[in-house]
Formats: structure tokens, C-alpha cells, sequence
């Protein structure tokens, strides 16, 4: 029931990565829907390949920025150079000016250089000199934090982690999983043999196409009644903004698209919103001391909304 | 964390409190009710218990500790031996237990020992307190224990002497309190919102105010009187023809007099037939004490007085009436059996009766008929008797007491409360103050209620209130009434004036409903005939009856002997009297049929209107109107409660014409509602691809999933629904018919 040249690209993943046919399908929502992922996880649990592989699947030019503490905001966007054979500055582009890019440990940096990202991310182009610079569609960043280290990072701040569409996790694969990346790695990286299954074209004007999903009133009424639910719930201090409520709509389109369907239904709302709305929700502080995580918040919040079932009565 | 938890556990250790004292309303009536005594052990055991609920403690533990405290107490209660001395209690305790359980496995529930019955209370009690402790803990829940006792206590206090005013009260304040805790508590749990304190403030701060508004605003607000008259009286009537004499029966004959007032419904369940010459009154007893609410006996003792056989002579004397008047005798057929025996106004033998002896309580004039040592009921007995005729002249002459003035032995037929509103008093003065001997004032006092606007009624008559008199309500406020309020005020007004009289129960004379051969009449007495009335002590005749209620006539006769002779006057004249009153008397038994004492009915002797005939139509067919509204009521819940049984089959049928736009949705919706009749329930949150799954789980099928495929894309892709509905409705009443299965 996927949609078929979505269900290759998903395939292409699946060959490299085990067992992630979830981290797999919302990144291809993230990028139907032109939005970005910010990914927490552990190191080594294949961030980095996903990634790579999205790219490669898609034929699409795949960059990677590690921040560093150090890492200028020019290291990111890149710097003009005076060129003497021609009189003149030349415009060197930075990891930036990539399709798909993946940005490692982004709360590794400072705050500076973590915001030349972010605004590459939000505007969808970069200035330089002067000089605004539209970056090359598609234009995808997936970032990545590292949730265990907390010394020398700066987090991002709570506003920024708006720019992204949506926050996910890897997790560990299961034993059966893990035995199986044993067996494939064991030779050479899967990864390599990977061949572009889309054009760039092509996966362009699905991203238009995405657009044209139909969703009902019904639906929309169903995302506004969850995002105005997160700002009267008793445990949060800053619920979802409007701009959260778009980003729902638009992904749910793409989650629709991706399962071969022209509309969306709630069901692609109720999978799609923990990961939506998580990381747009700041909890109480004394919610986040009795140990309550936003996705719980999100949880309950789903659980209590009745789901429309009926035509709207006008 | 650990502040949370602190405010967790106050917050329900308020909560075992207030349950606490939800389950103290329901011991607090069993003190008054029943002959429990040491109710305060029961209140213990019951906060015992909740607290060991609230300590979390070890059911082993705790198990030890109540049987221990029970043991404590059914010892202390019932045994003198001391607590450690087991081997003399214990086997006592243990055979009365077990005796106890054999008779209640022979349903002998009476005879089982008190010993018995105060263990299973506590169990009870154990249980009760288990049951709170899982509605407050588990299910943070307790809306079902609070109605519950809602009801109990209003039903107390509808169908028992418990005052439930206060008590209703205290359950509606501690129940929401309750219910507000329980509710944060709930929330806390479910939302998993964080228990600080400022959390719970904003919920408990505006939760107190809201009670205390609320109960305030209720103390304030006026209050209107109950729409419905007092639903006991009719039901007991219905029950079981009423007037068992246990003691919360106003109905026809009851023992309990203390608080009167209160509306009355007929009932014409038959109590005797009598077969005699005259209409007659048929004494039970009298009281003589007025508490302000009601009357009882001023004697601590009764059941003592003198006996008597069969044929002898009765041992007592009311008055002293025209000693050559005719003996006449009485038979009375007895319908609704009671220990005690109504008799005439002067009795001289009984003739027939199955029992050994009569003993005349002294107490309350009551006549009790014993078989050996054991109270029974007759079903017949025979009475020989005189009709009472009182001498005028005598009945005029008094004027005080005479020889018994400052004896103190009338006192008791001179008491009053001391409560007794002054204007009572002002009124029984300025009634007969324009007479000077005892039998005019009498006389003035019994036709001042005919002579004014007093009416007879039997309907929305109300009980004295708190502080209230029950006779002053009467002759200031509401100046309607029945035989109780007449009578009561015509003994408090001849007391105020130094007149000694008392209040006397028993029947009038009932209706004729046939002759025999030798010319006697056979009257039927039904618990409508019950009645009350007055008298009034001559010191040289002894006690004269007064008839102060309006529309009743007693068939005394007074001799009118105007010479100083007393009672032993011409006995030619003695008929003429008589023979007047008895024209009367069918008069009143028209009304008695219609109206008296504590039976009773709705028109009370004014004319029939037609809500009343429609009133009276229904009561007389009252059995049939309920059960069949009984049958009704029951065909309708039957049917609701099957509903998905016979619901597809009209759905289907429905369906199966039904060809518009909007078809599809709405078969489809009521599938939904099919299934969820059946059991299959969709939660408010659960999709309709996640709930189709589920029923096709059940039925095994793929048809809902494929069903409801097609209605998500009616409903969220806006697609037409007439030519897919031609194409799914096989599938849809597929499912639809293997809900009946």
C-alpha cells in the first residue's frame, strides 16, 4: 500500500539499516515534507548511515558538518577568498551548500555557529558578505545530540528546536537485529553497493506533490484541538505554537503520501504527533523534576481528544 | 519527591476521615432504631479499621488485630468473666456462636443470640471497610457509597422516627469534600500532573469555598414545602394492610404516639366485624402524657394490672353510668389479630374468647389476652356490656375536684409541658370562661373547633417543627386537621383550664354492612375507623368521652335528669337520648368510611370532585395500576437492555429502502453504535482503522477493515457515498447480523 517509488527508497534504507523501518519512514516525511530532523541518540547507533543512506537512495549530494566547539560560523556556510588571478573575492561554499546534510552533535558548538545552521534551515538560504545565497533544493539537514554528555555543550535553545519538524530517537536494535548487521558488515559496508532509486527531479516533485494531499477539516480541526490541548495542560509552561500545528498538517501529508494515500487520516496524526509536538513543548519545571517526559505529556494528551469519526456539523 | 508523597498521603488520609465519618451516618440510626446498645464499639472498630486500611498494614497483621478487638468486645459486652480467663468465655462464646449459625441455617433469624448477631456486624463492618478502603485507594472512587448513603439515611428518615435533618447535612458536606479529593487525587494520578503543593491549593481552596458556598447558600435559601404528600402512609397501606402495631405505623392502630402529625391516606383493610345492637366506640387505651409532639404513657411499668377470666366480671370501671341500663352483648369477628382487645364503653363480661386470662393494664388501659405466659390474639370474642348514659345533673354539678383536690392523684391527667405556648392556655381561658361548671366548659371547648373555621382534613397536614407545638400549630396555624390534632388540643385546653382529661385510642363505631335475623346490626371496622378522642374526669361519674372532632359523633347519652338525682334516673327516657344519637351515626359513618384517626383517605367529607373520584378510582385499583405499570416499566427495560438483539434486524430493515446521500454514513455510524452495544467498544481516542482492526480480530473477518476503509475515504476525502454504498452493503449487514449471534 506504499507508495512505490517511496517504498524503493524505504527498501534502499532497510538494506543498510536493520530493523529501522520507523527512523527510515519519518525521515522520508521529513524530507517529503522539506522539513529537518533533529535526532538524539547514543553515538554508534547509525545515525550517520541513515543518513548517508537517505542520500545515496535519492542521488542526492550528501555532506557532513561535525561541530566542533571551536567550528566557525564561516566553517559552516563557507568564506569568501580573494582570488588575485582575478582581482576578486570568491565565494567558497561551506558543508552547507549540500543536499542532505548531516550535522553531527550540533549542541557541541556555540550558540553562533549553531544559529548559521539554523537559519540556513529556516530562511533556505545563507548570506554571505552581503550576498544572500539560496541553497540548492532539496535542502535537508538532520542533526544530530548527544544526550549523555552535558559538559561543554550548549543546548539548543528551546526556540530553535522549533525549526526542526521533528525529534526522534534511534534506539538500539533488538539482539535478532543486531546478530543480522553482525552478518552484513562482515564483508564489506552495504552501504556502497547502495544505488540512487529516485532522481532529484523526481523527488522534487513529490515534495510538490505532498502538497495537493487532501486533508479534511474534520482532520484539521482534529490537529488544532491536540496543539490547544498542550497549551492548557496543567504540566506545561509553553504549549504547541501555531507554527507546530502546521508542521503536523504538513507531515501528516507526507506520512499519508507515503503509505500510497491522498488524504490523510487520523491515524497519521495520532503516529505523527509525539514526534511533532515533543520537542515544541517546554514542561513545568516541577514536571520535569517528577521525572515526566514531554512525549508522555503528548501521550495523554492524544488519549483524551476524541477522534472525528463523524462530518463536522456545520 | 518526597513532598509529593507527603501531600499523597495527607491528601488520603483526609480522605480515610472523611469515610470514616460517612460510615458513622450509617451506624449513628442503629443506636436509635434497634436495640443496639454500645454502638460506640461498632464507630471504633469501623475507624479502627480504615485506619489499618490507611496504614497499608499486613493483612495478617491487621486480621489479628480486628478479630482481637472484636473478641475484646463480644467479651466485654457478654461475658463477666475478665478477658483472660479464656477457657471460662471462650467455649461459651463458641457454643453461642454455633447454635446461633444453626438457627440461622433454619432461617430461625429471630431466636439467633445477641452474641451472634454483634459478630456479624462486625464482619459486616469489616467488609464495609474494606469496601471503602478499595473505592478510595483502587478505584479513587466513592460517588456509589456516597448515593448509597444519601438514600440510606433519606429513607430513615422517611420510614423510621429517625431524624435524618442533620445527618443529611454532615453526608452532602463530607461526601463532595470527598468526591473533590478523590477527583484531584485522580487526576493526579491519571494526568500525572506533579503534586505540589501550590498544585493542590489551587484545587482544594476553591473546592472548601465551593462547599461552603453551597451549604450556606442552601441554610439561607428558602425552602419550599414537599411537593409529594408523605409517600409512608400509602405505602405501608398498600404493603400489608398496616397497623401491625410495631411501633413506626401510623396507620390504623399503632402503639407509637409520641410524635404526631403528618398527612394520612385511607386504607380500608378490615380490622373487625362487629355484631351488636348500636354503633358503638371501641376503646384500645389511653395516654396521658403531652410531650408537645405527641403522647405516651406516663407509667414505667405496664403489662401489671388486674386479670380476668372468661365470664367473670370485668375488674374495672370507667365511670359510673345508669347501673340498670340493659346488658347488651357484642361479637366481634377479629380480621387483623392483635394482642390486646378492643372494648365498649362499659364492659361487664367478656362471654367467649380462646384464651386463659385478660390482664387490665393499669398502665395504659390496655386489655391483653394471654395464653398461659404468652401474649396471643383472638380471632373472635364476645362482650357483654352496658351503653353508657351519664347523668347531666351530676355532669353539671363539678366544678372542681372535690374530695381529691391536693391529692395529687389526678395529676398525671393534668400535665402539661412546659413548653406549652401561653396563648394555648389564653385560648382554653377565653373559650370557657363564660361557664362555670366542668361539663359546659367541656362542652365549649369540644364544639369551639365546629364553631370556628377549623376543617377536617387529612391531606398536607404537617408535623410540628423543631420547638414547634403540636397543638399549637394546630389551633394557630394550620387549623386543619384529623381526630389526632382535635382530640390533642381539646385534652391540652381542658388541662390548661384544671380540667383532668386524657387522650384515648381505639375505633368508632364502623359501618353497616348487614342485619342479622334478630334484628342486630353488623358493622365492619377497617383501619379507616381508627380514631382518637377525648376524655374527661368527673370525680362523681369517673371518665366521661368528649368528641371534639369535626363530623364525629360518639353515642354517649346523657341523661337529662334535671332533678340532683345522679345516674339511677328514669330509665324510660334513657332510649329517647339515645335513639337521637344513633340517628346520627350514620351520618358520621359515612364520613368514617371516608375519613378518621390514622386510616383515612383523601376526601375527607367534602364533595367528590372529580380528581377525587379519579383519586379514589386509583387507589381502589391501585394494585392493578401498579403492577401493570410494573409490567410496562419492566417490557421497556427488557427490551432496552436486549436492544442489540433486535436493533439490526430494524436497521437493517431500515437500511435496506433508505437510498440517499448521506446512507452510507449513516449505516455506518449506527454499526458503530451496534457494535458497541455488543460490546465491542471504541475508545474516544482509538481511530476508526485501529478499532476496525480490533472487531475484525473478533469476528475474524476482514469486512469492517474494508468497511471502514471506504468510509475514511467518505469521510476524510470527501468521496461520494451512493454508488459505494450499493457495493458494501452486503458487507455492512454481514456485520451488522453477526452482532446477533
Amino acid at each position: 500500500m506504499y507508495h512505490p517509488k517511496l517504498e524503493i527508497i524505504l527498501q534502499n534504507i532497510e538494506h543498510v539499516m536493520i530493523g529501522k523501518r520507523n527512523v527510515a519512514e519519518l525521515s522520508v516525511v521529513a524530507l517529503l515534507a522539506q522539513g529537518h530532523i533533529l535526532l538524539e541518540d547514543v553515538p554508534g547507533v547509525g545515525k550517520t548511515m541513515m543518513v548517508r543512506a537517505l542520500a545515496k537512495s535519492v542521488g542526492a549530494n550528501f555532506t557532513r558538518i561535525q561541530f566542533t566547539p571551536d567550528l566557525l560560523p564561516s566553517d559552516v556556510i563557507g568564506v569568501s577568498i580573494y582570488n588575485p588571478k582575478e582581482m576578486e573575492f570568491q565565494f567558497r561554499g561551506g558543508p552547507i551548500m549540500g543536499n542532505i546534510i548531516l550535522a553531527d552533535e550540533i549542541n557541541r558548538t556555540s550558540p553562533k555557529t549553531q544559529s548559521a545552521l539554523l537559519e540556513g534551515m529556516e530562511e533556505g538560504s545563507v548570506t554571505v558578505d552581503g550576498v544572500t545565497r539560496v541553497l540548492e533544493k532539496p535542502f535537508f539537514v538532520m542533526a544530530t545530540q548527544n544526550p549523555i554528555e552535558y559538559e561543554g555543550t550548549y543546548p539548543l535553545p528551546e526556540a530553535q528546536l522549533d525549526r526542526f519538524l521533528l525529534k526522534m530517537k534511534m534506539g538500539y536494535p533488538t539482539a535478532e537485529e543486531e546478530m543480522e548487521v553482525l552478518n552484513r558488515l562482515q564483508h564489506a559496508p552495504p552501504i556502497d553497493e547502495l544505488q540512487p532509486v529516485i532522481s532529484l527531479e523526481e523527488l522534487k516533485q513529490l515534495q510538490r506533490e505532498v502538497r495537493e494531499i487532501l486533508v479534511d477539516d474534520t482532520i484539521k480541526s482534529y490537529i488544532v484541538d491536540l496543539a490547544g490541548k498542550t497549551r492548557s495542560h496543567a504540566n506545561v509552561y509553553l504549549g504547541v505554537s501555531p507554527r507546530g500545528s502546521i508542521a503536523l498538517m504538513k507531515a501528516c501529508q507526507a506520512y499519508a503520501m507515503l503509505h500510497g494515500r491522498d488524504y490523510v487520516v487520523p491515524d497519521d496524526v495520532q503516529f505523527l504527533a509525539p514526534y511533532i509536538f515533543s520537542h515544541r513543548i517546554i514542561l513545568k519545571s516541577e514536571a520535569k523534576y517528577e521525572g515526566i517526559q514531554p512525549e508522555d505529556v503528548i501521550e495523554r494528551i492524544v488519549a483524551r481528544t476524541r477522534v472525528p469519526v463523524q462530518r463536522l456539523v456545520k | 519527591m518526597s513532598k509529593s508523597s507527603g501531600w499523597n498521603k495527607s491528601l488520603s488520609f483526609v480522605l480515610y476521615v472523611l469515610s470514616f465519618f460517612l460510615l458513622w451516618e450509617w451506624l449513628r440510626p442503629v443506636e436509635q432504631l434497634t436495640d443496639t446498645s454500645f454502638v460506640i464499639y461498632f464507630v471504633l472498630f469501623a475507624g479502627l479499621s480504615l485506619g489499618l486500611h490507611f496504614l497499608g498494614v499486613n493483612w495478617k497483621l491487621s486480621g489479628t488485630v480486628k478479630i482481637l478487638f472484636i473478641f475484646i468486645v463480644l467479651q466485654r459486652l457478654y461475658f463477666d468473666a475478665s478477658f483472660l480467663e479464656v477457657s471460662t468465655w471462650l467455649p461459651a462464646l463458641a457454643v453461642s456462636i454455633w447454635e446461633s449459625l444453626i438457627l440461622t441455617v433454619q432461617q430461625d433469624w429471630n431466636a439467633v443470640s445477641n452474641v451472634y448477631r454483634s459478630l456479624l456486624f462486625f464482619v459486616l463492618l469489616w467488609l464495609t471497610a474494606y469496601l471503602l478502603h478499595y473505592w478510595i485507594a483502587v478505584r479513587k472512587q466513592l460517588f456509589l457509597f456516597y448515593v448509597f448513603t444519601v438514600f440510606y439515611v433519606a429513607l430513615l428518615d422517611t420510614f423510621s422516627p429517625y431524624d435524618g435533618q442533620y445527618s443529611i447535612v454532615r453526608i452532602i458536606l463530607i461526601g463532595f469534600l470527598s468526591m473533590g479529593l478523590l477527583t484531584l487525587q485522580r487526576l493526579l494520578d491519571q494526568e500525572r500532573l506533579s503534586q505540589s503543593s501550590h498544585q493542590i491549593q489551587k484545587w482544594i481552596i476553591p473546592l472548601v469555598l465551593m462547599v461552603a458556598f453551597s451549604s450556606v447558600a442552601a441554610y439561607a435559601a428558602p425552602k419550599a414545602e414537599p411537593i409529594w404528600p408523605d409517600p409512608v402512609p400509602f405505602i405501608q397501606s398498600f404493603s400489608d394492610g398496616s397497623g401491625s402495631g410495631s411501633g413506626v405505623n401510623r396507620l390504623g392502630y399503632g402503639v407509637d404516639d409520641s410524635s404526631l402529625g403528618g398527612s394520612f391516606i385511607g386504607d380500608d383493610t378490615k380490622v373487625f366485624d362487629v355484631v351488636t345492637e348500636d354503633s358503638q366506640y371501641w376503646r384500645i387505651e389511653m395516654k396521658d402524657v403531652y410531650t408537645g409532639k405527641g403522647w405516651e404513657n406516663s407509667a414505667s411499668v405496664t403489662g401489671e394490672g388486674p386479670g380476668f377470666g372468661l365470664e367473670e366480671e370485668v375488674p374495672f370501671r370507667l365511670s359510673r353510668i345508669n347501673e340498670e341500663s340493659e346488658e347488651v352483648t357484642a361479637v366481634l369477628d377479629i380480621s387483623l389479630e392483635y394482642n390486646h382487645l378492643v372494648y365498649p364503653y362499659h364492659p361487664v363480661r367478656l362471654e367467649s374468647g380462646d384464651a386463659d386470662e385478660f390482664i387490665y393494664d393499669l398502665a395504659n388501659e390496655k386489655i391483653t389476652s394471654f395464653s398461659g405466659e404468652e401474649e396471643i390474639g383472638l380471632e373472635s370474642y364476645e362482650w357483654t356490656y352496658k351503653e353508657p348514659q351519664y347523668s347531666l345533673t351530676a355532669l353539671r354539678e363539678t366544678t372542681d375536684l372535690g374530695d381529691l383536690e391536693g391529692t395529687g392523684e389526678m395529676d398525671q391527667y393534668l400535665q402539661l409541658p412546659d413548653e406549652l405556648p401561653e396563648r394555648v392556655s389564653a385560648l382554653a381561658e377565653e373559650i370557657t370562661a363564660d361557664h362555670d361548671n366542668w361539663y359546659d366548659k367541656a362542652n365549649a371547648i369540644e364544639s369551639y373547633f365546629s364553631q370556628n373555621a377549623f376543617t377536617y382534613d387529612q391531606s398536607d397536614i404537617p408535623v410540628p417543627g423543631e420547638g414547634q407545638d403540636y397543638v399549637d400549630q394546630f389551633l394557630f396555624e394550620t387549623q386543619r386537621g384529623y381526630c389526632d390534632n382535635f382530640s390533642t388540643s381539646m385534652v391540652v385546653m381542658l388541662r390548661a383550664v384544671d380540667i383532668p382529661a386524657r387522650w384515648v385510642k381505639g375505633y368508632t363505631g364502623g359501618e353497616v354492612v348487614g342485619q342479622t335475623e334478630d334484628g342486630l346490626n353488623e358493622y365492619e371496622v377497617t383501619n379507616n375507623n381508627a380514631h382518637s378522642w377525648v376524655e374527661v374526669y368527673f370525680p362523681s361519674l369517673g371518665w366521661v368521652p368528649f368528641e371534639p372532632t369535626i363530623g364525629f359523633t360518639n353515642n354517649v347519652s346523657v341523661d337529662y335528669d334535671l332533678t340532683t338525682e345522679n345516674e339511677e334516673s328514669d330509665e324510660e327516657e334513657t332510649p329517647v337520648p339515645e335513639e337521637e344519637e344513633n340517628e346520627e351515626t350514620p351520618a358520621p359513618i359515612q364520613d368514617e368510611e371516608v375519613t378518621d384517626e390514622e386510616g383515612a383517605d383523601e376526601n375527607g367529607g367534602t364533595s367528590a370532585s372529580f380528581w377525587q373520584r379519579v383519586q379514589t378510582a386509583l387507589s381502589e385499583n391501585i394494585g392493578m395500576v401498579l403492577l401493570s405499570g410494573a409490567a410496562l416499566l419492566l417490557a421497556g427495560v427488557l427490551l432496552f437492555r436486549m436492544r442489540f438483539r433486535w436493533m439490526p434486524r430494524m436497521l437493517i430493515l431500515y437500511y435496506s429502502v433508505k437510498k440517499d446521500d448521506e446512507t452510507f454514513s449513516k449505516a455506518y455510524l449506527s454499526l458503530l453504535k451496534q457494535l458497541h452495544r455488543f460490546g465491542l467498544k471504541r475508545n474516544e481516542d482509538q481511530t476508526l482503522r485501529a478499532y476496525a482492526k480490533e472487531v475484525d480480530r473478533f469476528f475474524s473477518t476482514k469486512e469492517m477493515s474494508h468497511l471502514t476503509s471506504q468510509y475514511e475515504r467518505i469521510l476524510y476525502r470527501k468521496e461520494g457515498q451512493q454508488e459505494k454504498w450499493q457495493d458494501m452493503r452486503e458487507l455492512w449487514e454481514n456485520l451488522i447480523k453477526r452482532t446477533t449471534g
